[in-house]
């Protein structure tokens, strides 16, 4: 009897390879919509053992548009909607000796309003936004992971800057 | 309010035509949207220990495989008429190239990817395991062309750097430098923070702190053409690299901390050193051929 038709997923090597590629990408996107490390941490572990029970039938070109359907479809089980507050790391230091002590504590409080701003954005505009602004990602990889069409995504982000616009500057 | 309902998408990707851009300028809130679009650039998602929820993973799959494994073992009683024996050598094909002072190399990785490596430097690979796993172990500085393809992974003493396919140079000695050219870079430092790189950023990791710094350098790298070029830089660094280029010993001890930027060529050892020297007020004087000594005038 020949082993035929398994998936290279089922092999330890290979999972290990699918783990390391898509895994940082995918807590960040449920970090984007729980708002919760944990909660994310949680997310990403469930969806790739999912992954894991179904190596047999998933084939490794499909690999990343599973895992972000099974994610996003746990999210939507297990999560009920909350208000979340995102926190980020400020991890790049600008090299410019303009940094005052006034300049600083400016910055820090406008970091803190972007912050609150997230927060009111919706969720759909929200992730795209953040997919983009810190993952990098252009709107054509936002689109297949999200299975949404371009023009949604260049929608939303158009409309999530307004409404940073507005949280941020125009609130009285 | 504007005319098109994804205008500022378009603007934030760069893809705007240049009579766009100059309608969207005019709009007063034009600058908010760029402090705010800046602001995201510093910006990262929290630590993920990504290794505690690969840990969770590995202990629910074990679970399931002790089922599974049962169920092999009766399959593998019928098949057990017909043994198949496979015997998988793997020779440890690990290739090593080292260039000297003074010296600059180009090489071809099995796929096809290059690497030009700056004097006193050292690349490390498996060719044989090349096409399976894009992995090397770097010391010193070298350029790297990467033919796209699975992951391209290149180790160093101060952390680890990764792309798909793309151009960027990486400097690892006193502290490591990385610079992108075209495509995308990830940088891990030791300490496991990620940094994503886009053309033309380059950053330094010194002293575990992370610095953004402004790359003049367009396509390639200064010393691909035969020059240094630094900006800002301390004065050991450069010494250092004159050092490298030129296989001399230089004494700095009698000297104060300076700063300097400029351009040094590797062709001329006399001009090199009268173009990083002169202007900072430091004579130089040749002990024997390969030995110098630098005091501070006045």
């Amino acid at each position: 009897m020949i082993e035929k038709n398994t998936s290279d997923i089922c092999k330890e090597e290979q999972f290990n390879a699918v783990f390391t590629e898509h895994s940082r990408e995918l807590f960040n996107l449920m970090y984007y919509k729980t708002g919760d490390i944990d909660k994310a941490e949680d997310l990403v572990q469930d969806s790739f053992l999912k992954l894991w029970q179904n190596c047999r039938n998933v084939i490794l070109d499909k690999v990343k548009t599973f895992l972000y359907t099974i994610a996003n479809n746990l999210f939507l089980d297990n999560i009920k909607h909350e208000k979340i507050v995102l926190q980020h790391r400020v991890l790049i230091e600008d090299e410019l000796d303009n940094e005052t002590p006034e300049y600083k504590l400016e910055e820090k409080e406008f970091k803190e309003k972007i912050e609150i701003a997230l927060a009111g954005l919706s969720e759909k505009q929200r992730v795209v936004f953040l997919m983009n602004r810190i993952d990098k990602l252009t709107y054509k990889e936002i689109a297949e992971r999200l299975e949404i069409s371009v023009k949604a995504v260049e929608k939303r982000m158009h409309n999530a800057l307004l409404q940073l616009n507005s949280e941020i500057f125009n609130k009285r | 309010m504007y005319n098109k309902d994804n205008i500022l998408a378009l603007w934030m990707s760069g893809k705007l035509s240049e009579s766009e851009l100059d309608e969207l300028k005019k709009e007063k809130d034009f600058d908010q949207f760029k402090r705010i679009v800046d602001a995201f650039d510093n910006l990262q998602t929290p630590n993920y220990d990504s290794e505690k929820v690969w840990q969770n993973i590995k202990a629910a799959k074990l679970k399931k495989k002790r089922i599974r494994f049962i169920i092999n073992r009766i399959s593998a009683l019928a098949a057990s008429i017909v043994i198949i024996m496979g015997i998988y050598l793997t020779f440890n094909n690990n290739t090593n190239i080292k260039t000297l002072a003074c010296q600059k190399k180009t090489i071809q990785l099995p796929d096809g990817s290059q690497v030009i490596m700056n004097a006193i430097s050292e690349i490390n690979y498996n060719a044989k395991n090349w096409e399976k796993k894009r992995t090397l172990f770097m010391t010193g500085e070298a350029f790297f062309k990467v033919k796209k393809g699975s992951k391209f992974t290149v180790n160093t003493n101060h952390g680890s750097v990764e792309v798909l396919g793309t151009s960027f140079n990486i400097f690892d000695r006193e502290n490591i430098e990385v610079t992108c050219f075209t495509g995308k870079v990830k940088v891990t430092s030791v300490e496991n923070k990620e940094i994503l790189l886009l053309p033309n950023d380059k950053i330094r990791i010194d002293n575990k702190k992370v610095v953004k710094v402004k790359s003049e350098e367009i396509t390639n790298p200064s010393w691909i053409s035969g020059e240094s070029r630094f900006q800002n830089a301390k004065i050991t660094r450069v010494i250092n690299e004159l050092e490298r280029q030129f296989d001399i010993k230089i004494d700095a001890s009698n000297i104060k901390e300076h700063l300097f930027t400029g351009t040094f060529p590797h062709s001329d050892k006399e001009l090199a050193l009268k173009v990083v020297f002169d202007p900072l007020e430091i004579e130089f004087s040749s002990l024997t051929n390969n030995k110098i000594v630098l005091k501070e005038k006045k």
